[in-house]
């Protein structure tokens, strides 16, 4: 007999065997061959035959040797497991590292195979994360982000109220102001200010002449806002004491000290770093630089270049006038820092107690006027907040819609998976090694969707302010930084695992199992459909809601015609033309010369144009010659100061009466031309014309002036708000410094524009407009906000309703594969086209008509949110609807025609040869 | 499941499971001693079944398998199982009735 274990020690080289295990494999194999060997002897075979039919047993010994190392690694993981790593076994999850690389390669190569499903998520990803994150970046500016002051949170501003006349945030007057500031302790300090245009001359250091924006402000002002400039210094009490003003806004104080802009300080300057040292000639006189600000510093706003300080003081042909008395003439901005620990609320209600305190002691001014507080924050965001928020909703929805997509996907991928699932389940693989792999999947699309979408934000954001500008306000800060960042990464995060997580709720783990689930599956996949499709119909609603606003805002008569007009803004430097016949002189000539360009129709000119950012808006109170002034102000009315020829430029119909004319001079009676509103106020029923009108000019006293016309009503502040009282004084009669001289014309506006510019300097070279405009820029503008607002949730809602058409089209395609057999056998059975087209239809009309009514619901109680928006059209306007209906369903019957025809054109002995 | 059942019904020893699996499969499943051994290797590994090593004359020793209580239950659910497979294919091919 052999000595079989020495035969199998020899042959067995499994040297990663523990000794003690080695020895025992070879034992006992030893033993079973010496056990064949004695069987084959005691059946009378040889010694040679036996032992060669126990060789015979072991045919190959290097797959033995390896396969036994291989169940003894296994065994050893195995124990590995329940022994070392079963106390933490619920998170192993997460700790399981080992196998975490090897799924992750899984994932990868799984998703390697297929490209299309791969780059189809990842571009949806990208899309609809990017603009998520562009979307949110805006909101994180505009409505988020600290103002750059130093504790922003405690400024507010101030307006002042006059509830019985429903007047809830106009202007403060300096009187006012002084006395809230004396008069509480919710408040640090009120800062005041207002902008006027004024010229710059060239000096001997710097360039050519232009009128630019400056802000006049108060001694608190810069230690309210609590900035630093970035060289130099803010104004001293002492320098805003003895900067006092004439009552043509002239300075007339001495040494007086200015305060640059970034922007002006590199524009005009050259970024000259000793500036300091150097004087600035503003009106043809010196003024002294103190400090530049830093460049994120831009209150009031961007267009503000300078300022400089003021003492509430007037100088009125030699008589001074205490500002601080002054309570009727409301023409301020004001903002406040609020004491430590004070609310808005109670800081309102003190300020309230002191206007009440001085409506009872002057109730010629005061009486009924109250006062507002804002949050600056709140306040600089205005109307943009609401759009923005809608906006931001619209994009998240679209993202919503985009996930539901992917899950649908994932679904698809989920069914054809089945076999893999169910494979890896029985050789062993835990439900929960399936779940992770799934989930790290999706992670890896997330991810790469997510880096993806920042080139996207990127793009959106630069793109945005170019095709909007002036669509929300600070849109020129917006960037993406940490924060931006993060939301992306939180987005993706949550997209990962919202996507990939819906579908394997829906299937639940158990029904991975067994194939049995794919209706179930199915039945998910459709209950998605309809629900992209009822978001798609609701943003739909919302983006047709805004178009159709959009088109009323146009639509609505402004009451003057913009085509052809230009606007051209002038302010004369107030120290120039210190006396009303040297403005009178100027304007007369300015006229002349602008009448006699060719293709120059009518000029004309006024204080205050509608929409010209420039320009004097102030109202004063009036009354019919004979009747008592009122208390409180009684009536007021806008005052404008118009040239000859203004309403004819202008569009501006006479109802009755004469318009200004040139006879209308410094020595003739004075006249005014009111607009129909006011007539009606005033002389309800009769006619003005003759009629004498007085008007209270405060501390200049009351004047009567003869009604000479009436005009048609103005909607004056933009399409939005409806018809003021206005009048309109002749120019010669009472000569002011800024007019925004209108000019119309037969040919192209913008052609126009240069040559205006240069016989503007022709009359004086040191006196330069201010920008030039076409009246119909101004008007769009004025809509701006609304159009960003519609181009958006329009772009949004196409995105979503392509969704949805592809998730539709999706169901149906797979749908269609699923019955290719079916089709085929009703097809052999005699089923006609139309029967097999009809099939399939119904089941994609009636996903789609689910959806529409889902969605007619959603929108119906989610418009409501646009309502400040809208502008003439109702939340639920049932034409806005009705088309969103149609045009939904009209698409969806694309989307459903294809699959259906595929359906309807399988050849039914091919769909049956498989079988 | 078949080493399992073999070892249910008393200890064997590995040869003997080679030559029982030959004679009631009526010579239709045949092992070699280097396909079966892995195994056996594994059943005991994972504890199902148990070795123990029986003297043999002289210094000799052959190793014993018995079935383990653990041994036992995976049995008991694999035979369910074959049982159900058994019954699904036949349903699906008809070969009762073949």
């Amino acid at each position: 007999m052999r000595d079989w274990e020495a035969y199998v020690r020899e042959r067995l080289s499994a040297p990663s065997l523990e000794p003690s295990t080695r020895s025992r494999v070879v034992e006992d194999l030893a033993a079973m061959m010496r056990a064949c060997q004695e069987e084959a002897l005691s059946e009378g075979a040889s010694e040679e035959e036996s032992a060669r039919r126990a060789e015979m047993q072991v045919p190959d010994w290097q797959t033995l040797a390896a396969e036994i190392r291989r169940l003894e690694r296994a065994a050893q993981r195995s124990w590995h497991r329940t022994v070392v790593r079963r106390p933490i076994g619920r998170f192993s999850m997460l700790t399981g590292l080992t196998g975490l690389g090897q799924d992750l390669r899984a994932g990868l190569r799984s998703l390697r195979r297929i490209p299309g499903y791969w780059a189809v998520s990842v571009l949806t990803l990208a899309l609809g994360i990017g603009a998520n994150t562009a979307i949110f970046s805006m909101v994180d500016t505009v409505l988020l982000k600290p103002l750059g002051f130093e504790e922003p949170d405690r400024l507010v501003r101030i307006f002042s109220t006059f509830p019985e006349k429903s007047i809830d945030a106009d202007k403060v007057s300096t009187g006012d102001v002084v006395d809230w500031d004396e008069g509480s302790d919710a408040v640090e300090g009120i800062g005041a200010w207002y902008v006027m245009g004024r010229t710059v001359v060239p000096d001997k250091e710097a360039g050519t002449a232009e009128t630019v924006q400056v802000a006049q402000v108060s001694t608190d002002f810069f230690p309210v806002l609590r900035t630093k400039p970035l060289m130099g210094r803010t104004f001293t009490a002492e320098e805003t004491a003895r900067a006092v003003f004439n009552t043509a806004a002239s300075h007339v104080g001495t040494d007086p000290v200015i305060v640059l802009s970034y922007a002006a300080w590199q524009r005009r300057f050259g970024s000259d770093p000793s500036i300091l040292a150097k004087t600035v000639a503003l009106e043809r006189e010196s003024w002294r630089v103190i400090g530049v600000m830093p460049p994120e510093f831009s209150f009031p706003s961007r267009e503000v270049d300078f300022w400089i300080p003021w003492s509430f003081t007037f100088l009125d042909h030699g008589k001074v006038i205490d500002g601080a008395r002054l309570h009727d003439q409301r023409y301020l901005n004001a903002v406040a820092r609020l004491t430590p620990g004070v609310s808005v609320e109670e800081a309102e209600d003190q300020l309230n107690a002191v206007s009440a305190a001085l409506g009872e002691e002057l109730p010629e001014t005061n009486a009924g006027w109250g006062a507002r507080l804002v949050p600056l924050h709140e306040d600089l965001a205005g109307n943009a907040r609401t759009t923005l928020l809608v906006v931001f909703g619209a994009v998240a929805v679209v993202l919503l819609v985009a996930c539901v997509n992917m899950s649908s996907l994932q679904l698809v991928r989920m069914a054809e998976r089945q076999k893999e699932i169910t494979l890896r389940l029985a050789l062993g693989a835990s439900r929960r090694r399936l779940l992770r792999q799934f989930l790290l999947e999706n992670s890896t699309l997330a991810v790469l969707g997510g880096a993806a979408a920042i080139p996207v934000a990127l793009s959106v954001l630069k793109l945005l302010p170019l095709l909007l500008p002036g669509g929300v306000p600070r849109l020129d800060e917006v960037a993406v930084d940490v924060r931006v960042l993060g939301f992306a990464t939180a987005l993706s995060a949550s997209v990962a695992i919202f996507f990939g997580l819906v579908p394997l709720m829906a299937v639940a783990p158990s029904e991975i199992r067994t194939s049995r689930s794919a209706p179930r599956w199915q039945k998910v996949r459709k209950l998605l459909v309809v629900a992209e499709i009822g978001l798609a119909v609701a943003l739909l609603a919302a983006a047709g809601l805004l178009a159709r606003s959009y088109e009323n805002l146009y639509a609505v008569d402004p009451g003057f015609r913009p085509e052809g007009v230009v606007v051209v803004p002038i302010t004369l430097d107030a120290h120039e033309y210190n006396s009303g016949a040297k403005s009178r002189e100027y304007y007369r000539v300015l006229r002349e010369k602008l009448r006699s360009l060719p293709g120059v129709v009518s000029v004309g000119s006024v204080t205050a144009l509608p929409l010209s950012p420039i320009g004097p808006i102030f109202d004063r109170p009036i009354w019919a010659e004979g009747d008592q002034p009122p208390p409180g102000g009684g009536n007021r009315a806008d005052v404008r100061v118009a040239s000859p020829g203004y309403f004819d430029t202008l569009g501006i119909t006479l109802r009755r009466g004469r318009g200004l004319l040139e006879k209308d001079g410094p020595d003739s009676p004075r006249v005014v031309v009111i607009n129909e509103k006011l007539a009606q106020q005033i002389w309800p029923g009769a006619d003005p014309v003759g009629k004498r009108l007085v008007i209270d000019y405060s501390t200049a006293g009351t004047y009567p002036y003869e009604v000479v016309g009436v005009v048609n009503d103005l909607r004056f502040y933009g399409p939005r708000t409806s018809a003021k009282p206005e009048l309109y004084l002749a120019h010669a009669q009472a000569p002011y410094l800024i007019q925004n001289v209108a000019v119309h014309t037969s040919g192209d506006p913008d052609e126009l524009v240069p040559r205006l510019r240069r016989a503007v300097l022709e009359v004086d070279p040191l006196q330069p407009p201010h920008r030039i405009t076409a009246l119909s820029r101004l008007l769009d503008a004025s809509v701006m906000q609304d159009r960003f607002a519609m181009l958006l949730l329009g772009s949004f809602a196409a995105l979503a309703l392509a969704l949805a058409l592809l998730g539709i089209f999706g169901v149906l395609s797979y749908h269609v594969g699923e019955r290719t057999h079916e089709v085929g056998i009703r097809t052999a059975l005699g089923a006609s086209r139309r029967a097999i087209l009809a099939m399939i239809f119904s089941l994609g009309m009636r996903l789609t008509l689910t959806g529409i009514a889902f969605g007619v619901v959603l929108a119906y109680f989610s418009t409501r949110w646009l309502e400040s928006l809208l502008f003439a059209v109702s939340p639920v306007d049932p034409l806005t609807f009705i088309s969103v209906i149609a045009l939904l369903g009209g698409s969806a019957i694309l989307a459903c025609y294809l699959p259906a025809r595929r359906a309807a054109s399988v050849d039914p002995v091919i769909a049956l040869r498989h079988e | 499941m078949l080493i399992l059942s073999l070892v249910e019904e008393r200890p064997r020893h590995g040869y003997e499971l080679l030559k029982l699996l030959e004679e009631r499969s009526g010579g239709v499943l045949k092992f070699h001693i280097g396909s079966v051994y892995p195994i056996l290797f594994r059943l005991d590994r994972r504890g199902w079944i148990r070795g123990e090593w029986l003297a043999e004359k002289g210094s000799r020793r052959r190793r014993e398998y018995r079935i383990t209580a653990a041994g036992r239950a995976v049995l008991k659910n694999q035979r369910g199982v074959w049982r159900e497979i058994v019954a699904a294919i036949d349903r699906v091919a008809r070969t009762g009735h073949a």
